[in-house]
Formats: structure tokens, C-alpha cells, sequence
């Protein structure tokens, strides 16, 4: 028998899996004269820059986000405070954003360039190759592994740490042996979400011409006018993530993670001498890189054309950003922490597994979801006028559907995060909790709530910077004279008027620094 | 109170009814400056959704009779043509677009019209290029250029265009040797816009570009100090001018109505807005594009680069060609 909790599972995973379905139906049609053409001529080129590009930007994120998770947990020094805020921020600034603003400063009459000829050095370094892109995503997602990392090792850090230390290891046998392997599931789960938007940004491979499946599938689509080709080779490339996911699922699947919470204080180390430089220097490379140099840039031209494109569509445009991001966050989160809860009182190889099902909206590029989205709703929207309910479209190019896309596109990053924090914390909590008397609903309230703190914030504060940026869902499924931060900068861009995107930009910075000022000064990470 | 109420509601209504809804792929000031424009001058109010052409015509296509959109319009003709034969759009006729605009600009049966011209042209680096050696794009496969074309990557829509142009003059297999031939040439593998092509070219990276002209005339007049830079250090050539050759190669931007548009007379009139010489001269003043309407002049900037022999094909058969044009891209490994 389906109980409730699952039910309501099973109901919500249809919901968000519906545009998906009708992409894979689209896909259903596809021309075998195009695919044999990409199969004949650039496909393994186009495939082989993904893999590269995957693997390359995985493992600098993997790098950057546990080590700089790692120093600021485990370590104390001056300053730890400014970077568990600061090492956030590179999240703030659009993938597409940093790849134009670097090589703008790169360009061959620009600051750089202007610098080594006064120096002397007469040579050009063009920095429009794949070196530079795996650079510049690994600054703008490593946040990720950061965020879902820490809040895994803030979470073990008192529980094991303790006793383990009292038992006379070193911290460094601790944290290898114990903590690190611990965090598994919020390395991977991580991992997954950089991997993901890996194959699917588009932008800044665009500009730099890298050839992955994402430009290969606008290439079928919009070059050769093959729609289902096109969603065909996405729907490939989602079966892949998910067969990829659905094997490190099972490989982990025996082991535990859990442990007893603690909150006792532990003793963080301090830091001196060389060890507290390197530190300083490992964890200043990601804030200056991947968010000070933007920061600059931005801020520079931002004054310079500010005056400008201040008038008062700004604010509604800024409305507009903060409003749908808010509400998409908020609604993930609370949705995904319902799911994940399920999968943990109930789990049963189904619910186990929807995790992963309403991950899919991620696995693809925007475009194509919105190919879904649209069928979707101009489908609901035929059948209500063919029965008289409505006159004109009324979900379609709505404010809903906008919604209803962000929440398909974005619910992989809630579900990661709670479903990699859930695995950390023993299910006996849950049943000395129902054994008391306690309904489960309850117990969700009085026990795993306040357990799951940190990871439902770090979810939020993701989800929420996510949904400023989006641009492709939204570019497309927007209603009449709807602009956000996001298409506002990408229009500009596009038209390469570069300079005039920074205030836009600085729009996006300024919102995403709200949820995050406000949540990390409160708990005190 | 009831009648109150009434006028209300017809109020509304005919508020309603006088707007005119645009899918649009262009993204340029020049545009936003004339929507209000035309809201002044006709009461008719402007909406638009501005996304990616190929997006939203799929959006189009799905909403089919019940759309919002009265118009669609975009850049590059390939687009417009694939509009027609989708069946998104309907034709329409009207005096003065016909009288105005040329014929090899606009669709036969009235689906589109061409807005506005961009010419495809030859950027060289004045120090290392005298131009009396540049002469046409079939020149550019020529051994001698090896290792100085510089060009955008072949998803850039004006890329597949010129081919398709060549396609359509000279057939599929001369066509594919031309593709081979200029990549073979190729300074660097192509990355960055119309823009970072000129701005490599006074890099010293590679000798001539392949541009569009808005962007050339967008450059000379940025703020940027380093893009200034670039402008001065580089010439203008429009190719395939000699007494034989068909001329140089040109699209342009596009507008139709849709199939199923609710405001179809509003429609026309913002067509016959945009092709008006008050239209016209904003196009070409902002954003350096040449006036479709033939009674118009360029802007003065425009002007001082002289005036050329266009390719006079008819601008549908370059949408014909453009699928094929991007199998011989990739064919031949241009990426």
C-alpha cells in the first residue's frame, strides 16, 4: 500500500517530470539523416570537448571547494569570518559574465596587455581557448562544492573530531580516514550540479567557441532546423548523467554516513607561520579571481554608465529578479526537504530513486527544457479553450509557467542538497522520535528540522543565485515587457556592448549578497 | 451603475485591442527607441518578447492560433524564410512597403520584409594589407592567405548566410572547396564575435576578417579606449566589386506578420513605421545599418566608406541554402 508521504512523492515527481516527458517525446521524431550527418562529421569532436571539459572543471572545483571547505572549518586564523563569506561570492557572477570580462582585460589594447608592453614584454596571449574557459567555470562553480562540503564537515566536525582527538589521532589521520569519506555523498552530490551545468552552459562555450554537446545541439536545432535531432542528442546526454548518477548511487549504496549529532565545541586549530600564508593564498586566488577582478570591472563601468540606464525600469527590473528567485528558492527548498524526508522514513527503491528522476530538469540545456515547458502548457491551455474554460492562452507566457520552468530547471540543486545532508544523520534519531509518541510530520519538525539548518540555508542561498542568473528559460518563455537582471545583461552582451551590461551585472551581485549576508551573518558559520 | 460598468469593460477592451505583440530576436537600442516612437506618434502600444529567433518561433509554432504574437522579427533572411515555410506568418500587402522596399529585400508574396541592410565585408590590418591585393571572398581560399583569415565560428548565422550565398551562385561543390579552402587559411581557430575578429586583427593575429558592417561602424564609435585603438588600425573592403562580380554580400533584418495575429491592421502599420524614412534614418544613426528603404540614405559614417555593388540575389534563396550551408561547415571542420 502507498502511503500518504509517498504518494505525495510520487504526485510531485510527475508534476516536474512532465515537460521532460514531452521533450523526450519531441525527441521521438528525430530525423535519422541528421543524426547519421553529426555522427559522420563533428560529433566525436563535440563529444570529446564535453568529456574534457567536464573532467577538467570537476576536478578544480573538486580542488577549490574542499579545500577552501576544509581550511575554513577545521582552522582557525584572522580573517576565517570574511572568507566563509567571501568564498561564496564568485557564485554571484554569471558564468557568461566573467568569460566576457576576462577577455575584455585580456584584450590586446587592454589593461593587461598595455601592463607587459610596459614592462617590455612585446608577445599576446590570447586567452579565447579552452585553458580559459575550464579556469573561469571552475571560479564560478566551484562554490557549489563549497557550500554542500562545508556544511557536511561543519556538521562531523564535532561529532568525530572530539573523540577521535582524545583517542590520540592527528587531525589530519581524522579528517583523511574519517571526515573526508564522510562527505562523500556532499562531494558527490556537489559534483553532480558542477558536472551538470557543465555540459549545459552555453554562453561562455559559445563565445569561446568550445565544442560541446550543448553548441551541438544549437547547431542541429537551429543550424540544420532539426528540433528533434536536436532534443534527441540532449536526451542522450541526460540518460548519460543519469546512468553515471544512478551508478555512484548503487556503489554507495551499503555504506553509511551516519552519525550522531554534537553540538560540542571543538577547538579549531590555529594557524601560523608559513601554513597561515598559504592558506591566506589558497583561499584569496577564488575571491580574487572569481569574484574581486569581476567585482572591479563591473563597478568601473557600472559608474561610467550608470547615470545612463538608472531610470526607473530599473527597479522593476530588479523587482522582477528578486521577486521570481525568492519564491522559486523557497518553494524548492520546502518541496525537496518534503521529498527527501520521504525517501529517508520510506525507503523504498522508488523513492530512492526519485531523487535522481527530479534531477533530470538540470541535465539539459534551458533551451530545451523550455521546449518542453511550452508544449506542456500551450497543450493545458488548448484543451481549457476547446472546453470553454478560458478565451487566450492563460498559462502560457505567464508569470506560472516562468515559475513552474524554474522550479523543473532548479529542483536537482534542492533535492542534492538535502538528500547529500539527509545521509548524514542516523534514522534511529527519527525512530526514538516516532516511539515517543511523535507523528512523523512532527518529527520532521522537532528533529530533522533543526538537524538540516545549514543544508536547507546553503540550498537556498544556491537555488536562489541560480534562478538571478537564468537566462535561457527565461529568455523564451517570459511574458509581454518582462525583463530581468539576467536577460537584461545578455541582451547587452550579445549586442557586444559589453560596458553597458556592468550595472545590470552589478544588479545581480547586490541581490545575491542579500540571502547570503543575512544567512551567514545569523549563523555564524 | 451598470452602464458605468459597461463603458468600463469597453474600455478596456478596445485599450486591449490598441496594442500590437512582437516576437523579436533583435536586441539592439535602435529598436527600443522606436517602439516608443511609434507609441507616440499611433497610440498603439508596443509589447514585446525579445528571445532568441529560432527559440521563439518554436514558441510561436506551438501556441499556433491562439498566439498573443502579431509579428515576428528578426535578423538574417534564412530565419524569416524557414518562418514562411513553417506556415508561421501570412502575407500582406500594402502600397507602401511594395513602392519602398526592393524586391530582392522582401518576400514575394508579402510574409516578410526586409527592415534593414548589414553588408558582410573584408576587414584588413592597414599595416601588413594593401588593399589592391583583396578583391573578392573566393579569393580568401587562395594558398596565399594562409594563415590570416580570421572569422567567427560557423553557428554564427552571417557565416552560414555568405555561404549559402555561395551555394546559391556556384553550387554545393564549389561551395564545399571555397569552406575547406578559407579554413585551411584560418589565423585561429574561430572564437569570439564580429568584434574580437578586428580586435585580433590589430593584434597582428592574422591580416584580414570577415565582418559585418553595424559592427565595424559600432566599434569606431565605442567609448572603449582600447577599442578605439583597434578602429584605427584597421580598413574597410567590400569585396567581389570588379566589372563581373556579382557584388558584395548582404542580409538583412526582417519583419512579418504571423499567421493567426489578433491585431493584424496594427501589425501593418508598425511595418510601414519601420520602413518610414523617420524609422529608417534610426536604424542606419544608431545602429549603422543600412536603410532597406531605397529612398533613404545611410548615415554619414556609412557614407564615408563609399558606396558598393550589392549581390542583388533574391535574399529567399539564401534560406533555401543555410542547412546545407551548415553541412559543408561541418563537413569540412570549420567550427
Amino acid at each position: 500500500m502507498i502511503n500518504r508521504w509517498s504518494f505525495f512523492n510520487y504526485v510531485l515527481t510527475f508534476i516536474i517530470v512532465l515537460p521532460i516527458a514531452f521533450v523526450i517525446n519531441h525527441a521521438l521524431g528525430s530525423e535519422t539523416q541528421t543524426l547519421i550527418h553529426l555522427k559522420e562529421t563533428i560529433l566525436s569532436e563535440y563529444i570529446s570537448s564535453t568529456l574534457i571539459l567536464v573532467f577538467a572543471v570537476g576536478f578544480f572545483t573538486l580542488i577549490l571547494g574542499v579545500g577552501t571547505a576544509y581550511l575554513t572549518t577545521f582552522y582557525q586564523f584572522k580573517f576565517v569570518g570574511f572568507f566563509v563569506f567571501a568564498l561564496a561570492l564568485p557564485f554571484a557572477i554569471p558564468t557568461y559574465i566573467m568569460g566576457y570580462i576576462y577577455s575584455d582585460i585580456f584584450g590586446y589594447f587592454n589593461h593587461f596587455h598595455i601592463f607587459l608592453r610596459s614592462m617590455g614584454i612585446k608577445e599576446y596571449f590570447n586567452v579565447l581557448n579552452i585553458y580559459s574557459v575550464i579556469l573561469i567555470m571552475s571560479l564560478a562553480l566551484y562554490p557549489y562544492v563549497y557550500l554542500l562540503v562545508k556544511a557536511s564537515f561543519e556538521k562531523s566536525k564535532s561529532a568525530l573530531l572530539n573523540p577521535a582527538l582524545s583517542l590520540g589521532s592527528s587531525r589530519k589521520r581524522v579528517f583523511l580516514k574519517i571526515i573526508l569519506p564522510l562527505s562523500r555523498p556532499a562531494i558527490v552530490g556537489s559534483l553532480a550540479l558542477v558536472m551538470m551545468e557543465t555540459i549545459s552552459e552555453y554562453g561562455i562555450t559559445e563565445y569561446y567557441n568550445i565544442k560541446t554537446l550543448t553548441p551541438a545541439i544549437f547547431n542541429t536545432w537551429f543550424g540544420l532546423h532539426d528540433s528533434k535531432s536536436a532534443t534527441y542528442l540532449a536526451v542522450m546526454a541526460m540518460l548519460m548523467v543519469l546512468i553515471v548518477l544512478s551508478i555512484e548511487k548503487y556503489n554507495r549504496g551499503k555504506a553509511s554516513y551516519k552519525i550522531e549529532n554534537s553540538n560540542a565545541e571543538v577547538e579549531k586549530q590555529r594557524l601560523k607561520g608559513y601554513k597561515l600564508y598559504l592558506t591566506y593564498f589558497f583561499l584569496s586566488l577564488p575571491v580574487i579571481f572569481g569574484f574581486l577582478i569581476p567585482l572591479i570591472w563591473i563597478g568601473v563601468y557600472s559608474y561610467e554608465y550608470a547615470a545612463k540606464l538608472l531610470d526607473d525600469k530599473f527597479l522593476t527590473i530588479l523587482t522582477n529578479s528578486f521577486t521570481t528567485s525568492i519564491l522559486t528558492a523557497f518553494i524548492i527548498m520546502v518541496l525537496a526537504f518534503f521529498v527527501a524526508y520521504t525517501s529517508r522514513i520510506f525507503p523504498t527503491v522508488i523513492n530512492r530513486y526519485l531523487s535522481k528522476i527530479l534531477s533530470l530538469g538540470f541535465t539539459m540545456p534551458g533551451a530545451v527544457i523550455a521546449i518542453g515547458i511550452i508544449m506542456l502548457f500551450t497543450d493545458i491551455d488548448k484543451w481549457l479553450i476547446e472546453n470553454y474554460i478560458t478565451k487566450t492562452l492563460f498559462l502560457s507566457g505567464s508569470f506560472f509557467t516562468l515559475l513552474f520552468a524554474y522550479i523543473v530547471r532548479f529542483f536537482a540543486i534542492g533535492v542534492n542538497t538535502m538528500d547529500s545532508s539527509f545521509e548524514r544523520i542516523s534514522i534511529d534519531l527519527n525512530k526514538a522520535s516516532r516511539s515517543l509518541g511523535y507523528s512523523y510530520f512532527k518529527t520532521l519538525f522537532k528533529v530533522e528540522l533543526p538537524l538540516m539548518k545549514n543544508a536547507l540555508f546553503f540550498g537556498f542561498i544556491l537555488v536562489f543565485m541560480s534562478t538571478i542568473k537564468e537566462l535561457p528559460l527565461t529568455l523564451v518563455l517570459r511574458p509581454f515587457n518582462y525583463d530581468t537582471l539576467a536577460t537584461k545583461t545578455y541582451i547587452l552582451a550579445n549586442a557586444q556592448m559589453l560596458h553597458e551590461t556592468s550595472i545590470y551585472a552589478l544588479g545581480i551581485i547586490v541581490i545575491s549578497l542579500i540571502p547570503l549576508t543575512i544567512i551567514i551573518l545569523k549563523r555564524h558559520v | 451603475m451598470i452602464k458605468i460598468f459597461l463603458s468600463v469593460v469597453i474600455l478596456f477592451i478596445s485599450l486591449q485591442a490598441n496594442e500590437v505583440n512582437i516576437y523579436t530576436h533583435r536586441h539592439y537600442p535602435s529598436d527600443e527607441i522606436l517602439f516608443k516612437k511609434f507609441t507616440e506618434k499611433t497610440g498603439i502600444k508596443v509589447n514585446v518578447v525579445q528571445a532568441n529567433a529560432d527559440q521563439i518561433m518554436k514558441r510561436l509554432e506551438e501556441e499556433g492560433k491562439y498566439t498573443p504574437a502579431d509579428l515576428l522579427l528578426t535578423v538574417d533572411v534564412g530565419r524569416l524564410y524557414y518562418a514562411k515555410e513553417k506556415g508561421l506568418l501570412q502575407p500582406v500587402h500594402s502600397k507602401f512597403l511594395e513602392e519602398v522596399i526592393p524586391f530582392n529585400l522582401r518576400d514575394k508574396e508579402g510574409y516578410w520584409f526586409g527592415v534593414t541592410k548589414r553588408a558582410r565585408i573584408l576587414v584588413y590590418n592597414i599595416d601588413s594589407v594593401d588593399p589592391k591585393t583583396l578583391s573578392t571572398y573566393e579569393a580568401l581560399a587562395d594558398k596565399k592567405y594562409k594563415g590570416d583569415i580570421l572569422t567567427q565560428s560557423s553557428s554564427s548565422i552571417y557565416n552560414q548566410s555568405l555561404l549559402a550565398s555561395i551555394i546559391a551562385h556556384k553550387g554545393e561543390k564549389e561551395a564545399k572547396t571555397w569552406a575547406n579552402g578559407v579554413r585551411s587559411n584560418f589565423a585561429r581557430r574561430p572564437t569570439g564575435s564580429d568584434r574580437d575578429q578586428m580586435r585580433a586583427l590589430a593584434a597582428g593575429i592574422g591580416k584580414v576578417a570577415i565582418v559585418n558592417t553595424y559592427y565595424v561602424g559600432q566599434l569606431i564609435n565605442s567609448k572603449s579606449f582600447s577599442d578605439k585603438a583597434v578602429a584605427e588600425m584597421i580598413g574597410i573592403f567590400f569585396p567581389n566589386q570588379g566589372e563581373n562580380e556579382r557584388g558584395t554580400h548582404i542580409n538583412i533584418s526582417g519583419i512579418g506578420v504571423t499567421k493567426y495575429a489578433k491585431h493584424k491592421e496594427n501589425a501593418i502599420k508598425f511595418i510601414e513605421f519601420l520602413c518610414s524614412s523617420e524609422a529608417q534614418k534610426v536604424f542606419t544613426s544608431v545602429n549603422y545599418e543600412y536603410p532597406a528603404n531605397k529612398n533613404v540614405s545611410p548615415s554619414k559614417l556609412l557614407q564615408s566608406w563609399g558606396s558598393f555593388k550589392e549581390d542583388n540575389i533574391e535574399l529567399y534563396k539564401l534560406g533555401q541554402d543555410n542547412a546545407k550551408a551548415v553541412k559543408i561547415f561541418n563537413e569540412v571542420g570549420w567550427y
